[in-house]
């Protein structure tokens, strides 16, 4: 059955359209992946307009590949320039960065493109395994479940989000409100239009997250002063890490892979969150823990399979359950409402053409990615050298053109605009865009399953926690939303707790919050 | 003074955010509510509503408290950080030069058209971020409008906005 799947899968993404789509997605990725600033969400909504005429699996096939191609393209700047391309090869530079200044930048990118194929790979494994499996247990989901695993969603996501729990949370809240505008989903009545027709359909999610994203970029860097980047050089036959480097790096890309897969399952910044896990987690059980720091093979090697690994685990609630829990995934999600696809449950029996096609592309796109990436490092380092003031007016101009391009309307321009300005004034007082995009996609979701979560048990609340799966995914959303004040009271030594016995802390000031 | 003016700033953000809130709010009002049973159109908003509101109004508590106890440090002998200015203050003006320039853009592109629109973006654009000259911007301008024509109108087949005028 297993092997009947990937054959079906690597079949369909090898169509010429399929493959091409997948070859295009992962350079655009990791063009993207190594130019600071602009992310695999802001990338990725830039070219949902394209995705339309390449039709549903090869529009899915191209905005996946962007996804992970991302993730392979930020490690070589991160590496060569010192300059991570994207928040989830930050911590690969500490190290990275470190091997370069020694020399050994080839077998750092080395290390770094095999980590990401391997981890890539076995998320991917894990996606085919774990995706059918959670669908069918979601067919068992009804709306109350659907209610009680947003909601859950939406809070772990106010931890997870970097800024403070209670801005992200606002954030989100203000993701809902946005999400209302326009037609309601039971009763057809329209809301928050202002009379304006154009808003009947709702606020476009292409148009928001190109003003929050691509916008909001462009006015940042704008007041930003510029400092060019210098790459150290890298030879091809450089690119060959000595037996003890790779000895050393199979441990924890393996361990990297596992934890970064496990770690996507979760909602929030999933690819970061699991880069710096890993990182902590190679530190402190690293017999060459004093490297750590000065350029230490594992501090490149975990971290950037988590990242990889990550992204496919990311993939496994859109997949099974159509939520998208991180900004990517959630254009993700997007892109495939707008083809027609609906995701979820019943994505393996309807579109199961789509559902292998991105399993199969994603496969083949790793291997294409290991491929490009080596040999074309130099290449990619030197596109980080190109100016922001010569890339983000180009982009600004994609960001137009994408939200206008969506429905032929300049309305959405409009509102693409006045998402930029917010998102740039956001970003001043340290409120993070991703929890807004994330509210305005599950918003719907989660209104549609409470109203009918009510209708069905007639009104009685109660109806909400009837189930054991709602039951349990409440009780983990109110124990998430209590966690900071159990912290705290436990802080405050109100409950003596025994104190856990910790081992001696690292010493080693380069790698600092890394413990994530 | 840098963190007094940053806490200041932090309350007046959360100050009009829990009034957009409140607005909000008082906007899904008009929406009934019905029942529990047959929910109405204004039950998620009102709860949405809320939960922002009361957000943002602990957002205002947590900022006034901080700044009231940063005060009391600083009166109390503590060292209070010293004044300085963001290192990008110079550019700081630059962004909203650049909305007030998108919104002409945007009330303009029906006459003026999108492609002599959008070039004068493009220019605009890349001299506010500092690009030296004007043959690089110039150049740049044309490109992309040849790519926009090639990919959108050509490809795509998206009729991009023709202005009145031109």
């Amino acid at each position: 059955m297993a092997d009947t799947s990937i054959l079906s899968a690597l079949s369909i993404s090898l169509q010429p359209a399929n493959l091409l789509a997948c070859f295009l997605g992962v350079v655009l990725g990791t063009l993207v992946g190594v130019l600071p600033g602009l992310g695999p969400a802001a990338a990725m909504v830039l070219v949902l307009p394209l995705t339309i005429r390449l039709g549903p699996t090869a529009g899915l096939i191209m905005l996946a590949g962007i996804y992970y191609g991302s993730m392979y393209g930020g490690s070589t700047t991160s590496i060569l320039v010192n300059v991570p391309g994207e928040p989830a090869s930050v911590v690969t530079a500490i190290d990275g960065y470190r091997m370069a200044r020694r020399g050994r930048a080839g077998a750092a990118l080395a290390v770094a493109a095999i980590g990401s194929f391997v981890a890539g790979t076995c998320g991917v494994i894990g996606l085919q395994l774990f995706a059918p499996l959670l669908a069918k247990a979601a067919l068992a989901f009804g709306p109350a479940e659907y209610f009680a695993l947003t909601l859950l969603g939406v809070i772990l996501l106010s931890h997870l989000s970097g800024a403070s729990r209670s801005k992200s949370l606002f954030t989100v809240g203000i993701g809902l409100m946005l999400s209302t505008v326009g037609m309601d989903s039971l009763g057809g009545v329209t809301r928050f239009t202002f009379g304006v027709p154009s808003a009947q359909a709702g606020l476009s999610f292409i148009a928001i997250a190109a003003g929050l994203f691509g916008v909001a970029e462009v006015l940042s860097l704008m007041a930003r002063r510029e400092r060019p980047a210098e790459a150290l050089p890298v030879r091809f036959r450089e690119l060959y890490p000595s037996r003890e480097e790779l000895k050393r790096s199979w441990p924890p890309i393996l361990r990297g892979s596992v934890l970064g897969f496990l770690v996507g399952l979760v909602p929030g910044p999933v690819a970061t969150i699991a880069s710096f896990v890993s990182y902590g987690l190679e530190r402190r059980i690293s017999r060459h823990r004093e490297e750590f720091g000065e350029g230490a093979i594992e501090g490149v090697a975990g971290p950037e399979a988590a990242n990889n690994a990550a992204c496919a685990g990311g993939m496994v609630p859109l997949l099974s359950l159509g939520l998208a829990f991180t900004p990517a995934t959630a254009v993700l999600l997007s892109g495939m409402l707008l083809l027609g696809v609906t995701p979820g449950p019943f994505l393996l029996r309807n579109n199961p053409d789509v559902f292998w096609g991105v399993i199969g592309s994603l496969y083949l796109g790793n291997a294409m990615l290991l491929v490009l990436n080596l040999p074309l490092v130099g290449i990619f380092a030197r596109v980080a050298r190109i100016r922001s003031q010569y890339l983000m007016p180009a982009v600004l101009v994609l960001c137009i053109v994408g939200a206008y391009a969506e429905n032929n309307n300049l309305f959405d321009v409009w509102v693409m605009l006045g998402a930029g300005a917010v998102g740039y004034g956001m970003r001043q007082y340290d409120y993070h865009p991703a929890p807004l995009v994330l509210g305005l996609v599950l918003g719907p979701i989660m209104e549609r399953s409470l109203l009918q979560a009510l209708i069905i048990s007639q009104g009685d609340i109660r109806g909400l926690w009837e189930s054991p799966i709602s039951t349990g995914l409440l009780l983990a959303a109110l124990l998430a939303a209590m966690a900071p004040l159990l912290h705290a009271l436990y802080a405050r030594g109100r409950f003596p707790l025994p104190k856990l016995a910790l081992g001696p802390q690292p010493r080693n000031p380069g790698g600092g919050g890394a413990g994530g | 003074m840098e963190r007094d003016l940053r806490l200041r700033k932090e309350i007046r953000a959360s100050l009009v955010l829990a009034m957009v809130g409140v607005a909000y709010l008082a906007y899904a009002a008009r929406y009934p509510l019905d029942t529990l049973a047959n929910p109405g159109p204004g039950l998620f908003p009102l709860a949405v509503g809320v939960l922002v509101v009361a957000l943002a109004a602990w957002q205002v508590f947590r900022a006034t408290r901080a700044l009231h106890l940063a005060r009391l440090e600083w009166s109390g002998g503590g060292a209070e950080p010293a004044a300085g200015l963001p290192s990008d203050a110079a550019n700081a003006w630059k962004p909203s030069v650049m909305v007030a320039i998108l919104v002409v853009y945007l009330v303009g592109i029906r006459w003026m058209g999108f492609f002599v629109s959008t070039g004068a973006i493009v220019l605009a654009c890349g001299k506010l971020m500092g690009a030296p000259g004007w043959a690089r911007p110039i150049l740049l301008a044309l490109g992309v409008l040849l790519g926009c024509y090639l990919l959108f109108e050509v490809w795509l087949q998206v009729p991009l906005p023709r202005g009145s005028l031109i």
